[in-house]
């Protein structure tokens, strides 16, 4: 889903070598042919079809083939969370709707372009600033979801209002930076970025040693469960009740810590 | 040992924290919407049991919560142990 408007740059932490693509992240180097090298020398966030052009010229060849073969490509960096794509505003949506109208009946779902963001593990509290910071869009597009779908899922059974809703979503919104904010503040010290893959959320770092690896494993569904307890503990105050049920929005997040979850396997050695 | 010790242990704590949590949150809301006596069972194992008399609550967290608790554990190292053999080393780490 990248079109020749839609703007390419390198993402912090993957650079341009003389050996190919670095990928101080996991530490790995992509090697590159001379057109590849190309697009990713003009990856500096100019759009697609301006790359294709560059392209075409460079190695006489048609605008059409260039920009087929750039945009596959690009996608294929995209998906290996190398390269950032930036649509128009509105662009994303139109097309992630267009797709999935078109798709749907095929039983095949649109795949939204990847998105990498830079975490400075230098300390733990900016490790945490800089994934609160990262996650800032997805965690309100979460909380908003989630207190729309529980007003709705209300009102259906006869309990209507905002208050519960709103204090889900915001539980919701929370849970996820906490749970990220934790594994970041984990990693001190090590190399790492927030990846965004349609509706997953994860941090990608190099393999650490196994205990190591475990605590960064259980850090983010505990932290999310601990946030959860504070909140269950002050629902037990006069006129706070309501708290009570949306504690255990973040409370659930330590079912992660199952084989179920991603980080359960993690925690387990089986990932 | 050890890989089946871990997933038990993990899937014990996670059930159990979430169990007794929703019992919890449960007991909060029946005292503070004046529900009156309240018991959820499964049969004759009781999860959580609230009773209320002259403006004094009190909950009593039955023995199906630690029973579910340990469920939970059992079947998420059932579920380690069948994964174990599909697994592959990975290169890098993502949580």
């Amino acid at each position: 889903m990248i079109d020749a408007r839609d703007r390419v740059c390198l993402p912090a932490g993957v650079r341009l070598t003389a050996a190919g693509l670095h990928d101080e992240v996991r530490g790995e180097t992509l090697e590159l042919n001379d057109t590849g090298r190309l697009v990713v020398t003009c990856a500096d966030g100019r759009p697609l079809g301006e790359i294709a052009e560059l392209t075409a010229a460079h190695f006489r060849v048609p605008g059409d083939v260039a920009l087929a073969d750039v945009g596959v490509f690009c996608l294929a960096l995209n998906e290996r969370f190398l390269l950032n794509v930036e649509s128009r505003p509105g662009a994303a949506l139109l097309r992630l709707l267009s797709s999935l109208a078109r798709g749907l009946p095929l039983g095949a779902l649109p795949a939204p372009p990847r998105r990498r963001a830079r975490i400075n593990t230098a300390r733990a509290s900016a490790a945490v600033a800089s994934t609160a910071a990262a996650l800032a869009w997805r965690a309100l597009a979460v909380g908003a979801l989630a207190t729309v779908s529980a007003a709705a899922l209300l009102a259906g059974v006869g309990a209507p209002g905002l208050g519960l809703p709103v204090l889900l979503g915001a539980g919701a919104a929370l849970a996820l930076v906490v749970h990220e904010g934790a594994h970041a503040a984990a990693l001190r010290g090590v190399p790492c970025c927030l990846c965004l893959a349609g509706t997953a959320v994860f941090l990608l770092h190099r393999r650490l040693p196994g205990r190591r690896r475990g605590l960064v494993a259980v850090a983010g569904p505990l932290a999310a469960a601990a946030a959860g307890l504070v909140a269950l503990a002050a629902a037990a105050a006069p006129g706070l009740a309501a708290l009570g049920p949306a504690a255990l929005v973040p409370l659930s997040h330590v079912l992660a810590l199952t084989v179920a979850g991603r980080d359960g396997r993690a925690a387990c050695g089986l990932s | 040992m050890r890989a089946l010790v871990t997933p038990f242990l993990l899937g014990t704590a996670a059930v159990a924290v979430l169990a007794y949590a929703a019992a919890l949150a449960l007991a909060i809301a029946a005292a503070a919407g004046d529900w009156g006596a309240l018991n959820v069972a499964v049969g004759p194992v009781v999860l959580v049991a609230v009773e209320r008399s002259a403006g004094e609550t009190s909950t009593t967290f039955g023995s199906g919560l630690a029973l579910a608790a340990l469920a939970g554990g059992a079947v998420n190292a059932g579920a380690a142990a069948l994964l174990r053999g599909r697994t592959r080393g990975r290169s890098d780490g993502v949580h």
